[in-house]
């Protein structure tokens, strides 16, 4: 893999850092009056997810990192790998552990189609669409007729994810969630 | 293929009606306009400066990365008062406010204080926001150890490095560029990399910034402020968060220089960078400098500033990467 200097960073390419693939987020030039120049670095660890803030001389350089970000369409979960499946024609299937599906487990639908983070072909990430439509599993029973702004109740969905929904929902309903804050959205003609 | 200036013509003729307003604000005080050549024969020591070297078939030159050294020669030839604008080059400087080649305004006040010339300073800048009638109020003008006690609670004149280590740690300021040299100059670089991360974003209005750390004086007097600490007779004019000017009051002891000159190479020999032969031309004349005061602008970044932009690429024609 190539390696990049410091004057090569831009936001999106993907280099190593101590051991995991990131992704540059930010990258600022700095150069005090008579100071010394750096460049100060945001970069999101692709594992973990979490960003990192660093500072790199100018000209040093990182390890680019070998990352694809991939449409594949969930299929199952045989209890220790979720079962990922390309969009691309070529049915090719890759198998994702807990660590890679963790922050996406409340939102996997079968069938639905999913961002996968690639790491020297293996998948260490998985994002969601923005929003996802899921069934109604749990709910205390609706209240006819009560549409008014106001009153929520807890429901889970089939994924076993917690929301919050208004009063009228009911069990077997299907409801749109926006994945980014866990929250209800409208409920979907079914 | 991008043969195209990354300004477009509103932005050429702004630049051209700042230089006008420029010449006509030196014109007006009688300050003389002076040319001195891009080429020099000697380069700085500055441990940060990246001087480019031309080869040419008379021998190697150094493109100036400022004219400093030439005009301190033709004041100390009797030029008095006198003010320059022109290109000057600093290597492996990029990002929205650097470029490899940029328009320095630098000018010389025999007989000023560095206050005096700093109020000159802050005219410049209030004339040249009214041109485009863009915001500007009064300057705040404060202490560098000021700012810094408030942000960190921490005098920076007497902070050791361990402090200063300290500091970038409970503040969660990346400092992975620093190699610990165990000298004044990595106390320096733990200072500015303090410094730019959590003061300068917030010098929003136009702020004077005096009385600098005594280890980053350069080449300005050093005296003692009202602590008795050494601080640096040198000033930085801050605007919207950037860095807009540098002014000192300058040092003309050639012995003194010239140890200036010889801790600078000691710091480079420290780092593994090559050492600078000193410009003998320029000690030689120091001893013959009135005392003065002196400050550099980057003109882009003025223009940046007073037209309202946030990357110099829309100032300057052709950037490095559209040469």
């Amino acid at each position: 893999m190539a390696s990049f200097s410091t004057n090569e960073f831009k936001s999106g390419l993907k280099v190593m850092l101590e051991g995991d693939p990131c992704s540059i987020v930010e990258n600022e030039f700095v150069k005090p009056g008579k100071g010394q120049a750096f460049s100060r670095v945001k970069l999101r660890n692709l594992k973990s997810g979490r960003v990192w803030e660093r500072t790199f001389k100018s000209g040093e350089s990182l390890e680019g990192a070998d990352v694809l970000e991939i449409d594949m369409e969930y299929m199952y979960n045989d209890g220790e790998y979720w079962h990922f499946m390309k969009t691309d024609g070529s049915f090719e299937q890759m198998g994702a552990d807990k660590a890679a599906v963790s922050d996406c487990l409340n939102w996997l639908k079968e069938q639905n189609t999913y961002l996968v983070t690639l790491w020297n072909d293996m998948p260490i990430a998985v994002t969601p669409p923005n929003f996802v439509e899921l069934e109604i599993v749990e709910t205390d029973p609706g209240l006819k007729g009560d549409t008014a702004q106001g009153g929520t109740k807890p429901a889970r969905l089939s994924t076993g994810a917690q929301v919050k929904v208004p009063l009228f929902i009911n069990i077997g309903e299907v409801v749109r969630v926006d994945t980014r804050t866990g929250e209800y959205q409208n409920r979907v003609k079914s | 293929m991008h043969w195209q200036a990354s300004t477009g013509k509103i932005a050429l003729q702004q630049r051209a009606r700042l230089l006008m307003l420029v010449r006509d604000f030196f014109h007006r005080r009688q300050v003389l306009e002076v040319s001195t050549p891009v080429l020099g024969a000697a380069g700085v020591s500055d441990v940060h400066l990246e001087n480019l070297m031309v080869a040419a078939p008379e021998g190697d030159y150094y493109l100036q990365t400022s004219p400093e050294y030439a005009m301190k020669r033709l004041l100390a030839s009797g030029s008095g008062p006198i003010y320059q604008l022109g290109p000057v080059f600093r290597g492996a400087e990029v990002g929205h406010r650097h470029n490899i080649e940029f328009t320095m305004l630098e000018w010389y006040r025999p007989g000023f204080t560095l206050a005096e010339l700093m109020l000159e300073v802050v005219n410049l800048i209030t004339a040249g926001a009214n041109l485009f009638e863009s915001d500007i109020r009064a300057p705040v003008w404060v202490t560098y150890g000021d700012l810094f006690a408030r942000q960190f609670g921490v005098n920076p004149h007497r902070a050791s490095l361990q402090t200063l280590q300290g500091l970038a740690q409970t503040h969660c300021i990346a400092v992975d560029h620093i190699t610990n040299h165990d000298d004044q100059a990595t106390i320096n670089d733990y200072l500015d990399t303090l410094f730019s991360a959590a003061i300068e974003p917030g010098l929003d209005d136009l702020t004077v910034v005096s009385d600098f750390p005594a280890g980053q004086v350069a080449l300005a007097r050093i005296y003692a402020d009202e602590h008795n600490d050494p601080v640096a007779e040198r000033a930085e004019i801050y605007w919207h968060g950037c860095e807009l000017a540098n002014g000192y009051a300058e040092l003309v002891d050639p012995v003194a220089l010239r140890g200036r000159l010889l801790r600078n190479n000691q710091w480079r020999a420290t780092r593994g960078l090559r050492s600078v032969a000193l410009d003998e031309k320029l000690l030689a004349a120091i001893a013959f400098m009135p005392a003065s005061a002196g400050v550099a602008m980057g003109f882009d970044r003025l223009l940046m500033q007073v037209t309202g932009r946030s990357h110099i690429d829309e100032v300057i024609s052709f950037t490095a990467a559209r040469l």
